[in-house]
Formats: C-alpha cells, structure tokens, sequence
C-alpha cells in the first residue's frame, strides 16, 4: 500500500461511517440499503483482490 | 493542564502565550492578540482537522511565521507534552484540506507530511505513532449557525467521503481490471465461443472444400479440352508434317545407302591401291634394278649414240649421204649381190657371209628377248668398233689389191657396211626399246604415285563419307524423335487419327474469367479458413491459459457446467461491482446538494436528476437521525422547543418537526431560528456529542468567538451545561474566548472559572 493509500485508507469509525451512508443513499435510491454492505466493507478494510475474491467466492 | 507556546520570530504573526490550568478558562482580549491563531495552533498540533480550512489565507501567512523548531507544550501534574514544529515551507499547501487534518496519521518520525512535521514528545519520550495522541482538540466557532456547523460537517465529511471513495473507486478500479481479466479469460475459455469458432472453421472448410472441387473440376475440363485440343493439333501437325519427315527418311536411307556403298567401292579401291601398291618384293627389285640398269643403259646408250654420230660423222653415214646410202644400198646390195655372184664364181666368200650372218644373228638375238637389251649394248658399241676397224682394214686392203681387191673390198665394206648399218639400226631398236621399259618403270612409278594420292583421296573421300554418314544416321535420329514428338505416345499417324476419333467431340472451352474468378474465391475461402483456425487455435490456447487463470481466482472453469457458474458470479460481480461504484456517484452528489441546501447555496445540479434527489433525501435522513440525537437533551428541547419534544429533522424541506407540551405537532423552519439560538443549539449539539477522553488521554474544547450572538441569559445556561459535561467528561479542559473592547490595548486576559 502507498503512503498515499495509507493516508486514504479509513479508520475502523470511517468505515462504518461510510458504509452507513452508502446503505442510507441505496436504501433511499434501489430500496435496498444492505445490499452490498459486506462487499463494501470488504472492499474499505481489504485490497481490491481480497474483495474481488469475495465478490467471486460461491 | 496549562499551555505555553513560543511566540512566533516574525513580529506579524500574534499568539497568547499562555493558557493557565483549570477545567474551564475564560480568554478574552481584543482582535489580534492571538486567541484564535493559539489554540489553531495546539489544534495543528494535537492532530485533527486542520482549523485553517475555512481560513486559507492565514494558513498561507502561517507558513512564514512559525520558525523550525517553534514549540508548545502542554503541562499537567505529572505529565508534560511537547509539541515541535517544523514546517516544510517547500511543501506547504496552499488550500488545507482536510487531508491536513490527520497530520499525525502519519508516523511522527518522518518528514513526509505535507506543510508540517510535528514531533510530539510525552514527558520528553518522542512519541513515534499517532497511536500516542494525548490530546484530542475540538475548536468550536461561536460564530456559525447550526446550519453552517451542519453545512460545514457535511462538507467535511464531503471531502472525507471523496478521499474514501477515492480510495474505493481505486480499488473498485482495480477489481474491474482484473474482474476484467477474469472476464475475459471467462470469455476466452467460453465452451459456446469455442464451439462457435470450431463451427466457423468447419463451415470455412466445407465452403473451401467446395470451392477447390469446383475450382478442380474446372481445370479437369480445361485440362482435357486442353489434352484434346493438344491432341488436334499433333493430328492436324502430324498430318501436315510427317510425311514429308517420312519422305526425308527415305532420302536419308538413300543417301545412306548410298554412303555405304560409296565406302565399300572406296574400300575396294583403297584396298586395290594399296595391294597394288604392296607388289611383291622381288618384282619391285626387278624394276629398281632395270630402272638402274636403263640409268646405266642411258647412258651407254649415250655412249652408243656418240658413237653412232661418230660413225655418222662419217660421210657415208651422215644426213645427206644416208639417203644416198640407203639409196645406194639397193645399189650396194645389187652390187653386192653381184658380187657375191661374182665371188662366187670366183671365189668363195664364206667368211664375209659369216659375219653378216653373224651380224644378223647378232642383230636378231638383240630382238629376240628383252633382257639381252640389257646386256648387250656394250657388245654392240665393241661389235661396232670391232666393225669400223674391220671396215678401215678392208678399205686399206681394197686400195692395196687393185680392182678386184677394191671390188671385194668395195663389197665387204658394202657388206659391212650394211651389217653395220643394220646393226645400228638394231641397236637404235634395242635403245628405243630400252627407253620404252624405262618409261613404262617411270610410268609404273608414276602410276604408284598416282595410286597413292588416289588412296589419300579415297581415305579422305571416306572420311567425308563417314562424316556424312554420321550426320545421317544423326538427322534419322532427329527425324525420328520429331516424328515422336509430333505422335506424342501415339506409334504412328493412323494410331493418332484413331486416338482422334477416339476422344469424339471436344470438350466445352472453360470460361477463364469464372475459373480465375473461382481461384480467387478459393484463395479467399482458404485466407478466411487458415485465419479462422488461427482464431480458433488461437483460442484454445487463451483457452487453456484462461482455464489456468480462473482456476487460480479459484473459479474452476474447466466444463461447460463450471463455465455457465464462473460467467454468472462473474456477472453478478460485475452488477456489485457497477452497483458499488454507482453508490459512490449517488452519495457524492447527495453530499454536494444537502451542503449546498444547508448552506443555502443555488441548489446543486445534478446530472442523476431523480436518482439523485432521492440519494439526497436518503442522506439527509442519516444525517438528521445523527444530528437530533445530538439535540436530544431537554435543555435543548427547552431552549428551542418550549419544553416539547422533537420527533424530526426535515433537512430537505429545511423545518423541525417537533410534539409541543400539549400533543400537537408543530413545525418550523431551520432558518427561522434565531441567530443565538443556533450557536446555542450548535454549541450544546456538539459538546453533547463528545465522549470523554479515554484514560492518560486529554481533550480540550474551544469556543472561539463564543458569545458574539448570545445573550447574557443563554452564556449562563451553556456554562452551566459546561460544567456539567466537565463533571462528566474528566481530563476535558473548555477555554471559552471571547472578544474585548478594541480600546483595551493590555492584550488579553485569562479567567479560570472552574
């Protein structure tokens, strides 16, 4: 991970945060605010492999 | 815990140099003294938000005026901490973001923070992460509205969102990439695509197959009206040209013919020549030597004749007389033969009759073989000498006995002299005959000579003829291969008509342009085969490889059956994957138009139109759930409600809605509320939503410009919430500053209230 990324990369707090109102905005836009939230989480606490991994795991 | 800081070297740029100890602090003073810059400051230092966001001119100025190595510490019983400065003017941003706001996110230790690098030190231990943060500070501004301080979260929270989803569209850009990888290796290993291509090869196949068949046909036919044209030509040239190749052979047999029988005549001749040529040794000896001898003879001959001149020299046998001789020899012969009568009367002349006889026999032997010629014409030259001394004697003695003496002399020289005469006449013969044999030897060598030039001739007339020969038996030769050439495998003329006549009608003349036409096609059809199966191996290939490189994503994609399961998690993947980035779009520009509403900007255009009004109001639903649980304390409801309670936070039509004393429910604009009221209500929400440090952790909470708009009677009941939350909240230090009178030149004074 770059110092760039390092500096991007969210707090614990940021993440829930986050991920809290991409779930308010989907819920008010698709009426489905958890659709995606364990892939949102996996995507902000991992790298783009591990969470493509999960996006593909069965 | 008590602050001191280092005064800035610049002279510009003022800072309050000290904060005393006491959980609640009173700072007043005049503008400039430094309040804000101080605790901006301890804020820079502490970590958090960088409290120069709204202000980037100060910041910039800032830069200039803090020297490497300024320094604050904050001080407590048994704890002090240190903060130093070291500005990057080199770096130094010129708009704080909030990406300032972490400065302290970044290992303490290294200098590569943009604008500052800040060492903190805790009882002079250098504090090495941000994990060592001892002081959280919160700056409060007196001076915005709750709508500012909503407006002004959100924005912060704006910018934040966009650094996280930055962060996220990065690695969601990522997962496309190799999402798209996979796909395409999905795509690559697509039984369907597969079967499509081997589907596309087998049709380029048959449609070549079909192609070369018609193309093959084709020069069939043109092949065999070509074989049959051939054929009607060597017929037609056959019948044009092989009879007169027939009648030059004939010529040449002839000619031939001829040849060979001029060799054998040649042969015979040469053979003639040279047997001729090769007579037997002892004949040719007998040549050379009468050759030699008729030298020798030529030249006693030569003698003779000298001789007999020298007898012609004589009166009697010179020109004139000879005639008169011959003429007297009648006479003389009459008068010898008178004589004879006469001496036979008289006397006997035996011995004169002797020798004529002798002379005669002489003579006659001399014509009687050749070879005596060769033998005796020395005799003859002595019988002749013997003679005309016999004659000289007969003479003398004649003159000497008188008439009868001279008669008889006169008669034997008579007789004599027609011995001699005859004798001379013969040996004229002899000569002339020995002459005749030396011309026929010279003549017989001659005739050798010549029958040597003819042998050369004949030798060189059979070299020609040979040569001739040769070249006849060579032109038969290429006679013969221009007849076959002509009949081709035909054996003759006749075979060759029948071969004709065999083939029937010729053969349709193909139609060149199609055939080339066809070619083409089928030059086309194979490019388009080969390139097809190059796809399709091609295919296989990345097949294999792409099997490989799912299998390693741990998508088993190996039958069709796994296929169809790898391409439907590769789709929803994809769906999660645009949903995902979608999401960020919406809530970007949910944050930029409840911002801008709050803050009462134009209202914000969005490209997203109703999707992205309805991402608004789903934000603006989380965002006043987090806020009125902020506001839910009863002196809050008291102050802004009468005492009612607040059911909602409507932050798109911009009013609470609250239940009043008697159950009713009452409505009012955000906007509506006073000036006071929101620093209040802000300034509650705030510190309401604080919790209290964590243990050997500090917070201090500054209320800049508290009090600009609130009345007397709100400052005494927020104080009295002040204090109540520092009961609550230990290690919280609260410095409320306010502003002085401007004519107050003594600079600022600290006030401990509690």
């Amino acid at each position: 991970m770059s110092t760039e990324e390092r500096e991007l990369e969210p707090t614990a707090g940021e993440v829930d945060h986050f991920i809290a109102v991409v779930s308010a905005v989907s819920a008010a836009t698709d009426g489905d605010g958890d659709a995606v939230k364990e892939q949102w989480a996996a995507l902000l606490e991992a790298d783009s492999d591990a969470f493509l991994q999960e996006l593909l795991a069965p | 815990m008590r602050f001191e800081l280092d005064d800035p070297d610049d002279g510009i740029v003022r800072v309050v140099n000290h904060i005393p100890d006491g959980a609640l602090v009173r700072l007043r003073g005049r503008n400039g003294v430094g309040k804000t810059v101080a605790l901006r400051l301890i804020q820079l230092c502490a970590g958090g938000a960088n409290p120069w966001t709204n202000d980037p001119a100060s910041w910039r100025s800032l830069a200039q005026a803090i020297p490497d190595g300024y320094s604050i510490r904050a001080i407590d019983d048994d704890r002090e901490i240190q903060w130093t400065v070291h500005p990057r003017r080199d770096k130094w941003i010129k708009e704080p973001t909030t990406k300032d706001r972490e400065l302290d996110r970044a290992l303490l230790a290294v200098p590569d923070v943009d604008s500052v690098r800040v060492e903190t030190r805790v009882n002079g231990v250098l504090q090495s992460t941000t994990d060592a943060r001892p002081l959280t500070v919160s700056l409060l501004s007196g001076r915005e509205s709750l709508l500012d301080v909503w407006a002004a979260e959100l924005l912060v929270d704006l910018r934040r969102f966009t650094e996280v989803a930055t962060l996220a569209e990065r690695r969601l850009g990522a997962s496309r990439e190799r999402y798209g990888r996979l796909q395409r290796a999905a795509d690559e290993s697509s039984p369907s695509m597969l079967r499509s291509l081997q589907s596309t090869v087998e049709d380029d196949r048959s449609k070549l197959e079909t192609l070369e068949e018609q193309v093959e046909e084709l020069r069939r036919l043109r092949e065999r009206s070509q074989l049959e044209h051939n054929l009607r030509e060597r017929l037609a040239e056959a019948e044009a040209t092989i009879p007169g190749l027939d009648e030059q052979f004939r010529q040449l047999l002839d000619r031939e013919d001829e040849i060979r029988s001029d060799l054998e005549d040649i042969a015979e001749q040469t053979s003639l020549r040279l047997s001729r040529r090769d007579l037997d040794p002892p004949e040719l000896e007998r040549l050379d030597r009468a050759q030699r001898n008729a030298d020798k003879r030529r030249e006693s001959h030569a003698m003779a004749i000298a001789k007999l001149a020298e007898i012609l020299a004589n009166p009697l046998l010179d020109g004139l007389e000879r005639s008169a001789i011959e003429d007297a020899q009648g006479e003389v012969q009459r008068e010898l033969a008178s004589l004879d009568r006469q001496i036979r009367r008289l006397h006997s002349d035996e011995p004169v009759l002797d020798l004529a006889t002798q002379l005669q026999t002489t003579a006659s032997g001399h014509r009687g073989s050749e070879q005596d010629v060769l033998i005796d014409d020395e005799d003859v030259v002595i019988t002749v000498e013997r003679l005309q001394a016999g004659l000289s004697k007969r003479i003398e003695a004649l003159e000497a006995s008188g008439p009868l003496t001279r008669l008889e002399e006169q008669r034997s020289l008579a007789s004599e002299k027609l011995v001699a005469l005859e004798g001379a006449i013969e040996a004229e013969r002899v000569l002339q005959q020995k002459a005749s044999l030396v011309t026929e030897v010279i003549e017989a060598e001659q005739r050798r000579e010549q029958d040597q030039q003819i042998v050369d001739a004949l030798v060189e007339r059979r070299e020609v003829a040979e040569a001739e020969l040769e070249q006849v038996e060579d032109k038969k030769l290429d006679l013969t291969r221009e007849r076959q050439r002509i009949l081709g495998d035909a054996t003759g003329l006749e075979q060759l008509r029948a071969l004709v006549e065999q083939r029937g009608d010729p053969a349709p003349s193909v139609d060149e342009e199609k055939l080339a036409e066809l070619e083409r096609a089928r030059a086309g059809a194979e490019a388009a085969f080969m390139a097809s199966e190059r796809r399709l191996r091609e295919a296989e290939r990345s097949a294999k490889s792409a099997i490989a490189l799912l299998e390693e994503a741990g998508l088993p994609a190996s039958d069709a059956g796994n296929h169809a399961r790898v391409e439907v998690a590769l789709g929803q993947a994809s769906t999660t994957i645009e949903q995902m980035e979608t999401q960020l779009i919406l809530v970007r520009s949910a944050y930029q138009m409840l911002r801008a509403r709050l803050a009462g900007e134009d209202e914000f255009e969005s490209a997203l139109a109703g999707r992205a009004s309805a991402a608004e109001e789903g934000l603006a639903k989380y965002y006043a759930a987090r806020w009125q649980g902020q506001l839910d304390s009863p002196s809050f409801q008291s102050e802004l409600f009468q005492g009612g309670q607040l059911e909602a936070i409507d932050l798109i039509g911009g009013h609470f809605r609250w239940t009043d004393g008697g159950g009713q429910t009452q409505q009012r604009p955000l906007r509506a509320l006073s000036s006071g009221q929101m620093v209040y209500a802000y300034t509650k929400a705030v510190i309401s939503g604080l919790e209290a440090p964590a243990a050997d952790r500090y917070r201090l909470i500054a209320l800049d410009e508290f009090g600009a708009y609130l009345d007397q009677h709100a400052q005494e009941r927020l104080l009295d919430d002040l204090r109540n939350h520092l009961e609550r909240s230990p290690r919280t230090k609260i410095v409320i500053v306010l502003p002085d009178d401007p004519k107050n030149d003594l600079g600022y004074v600290a006030e401990v209230i509690a």
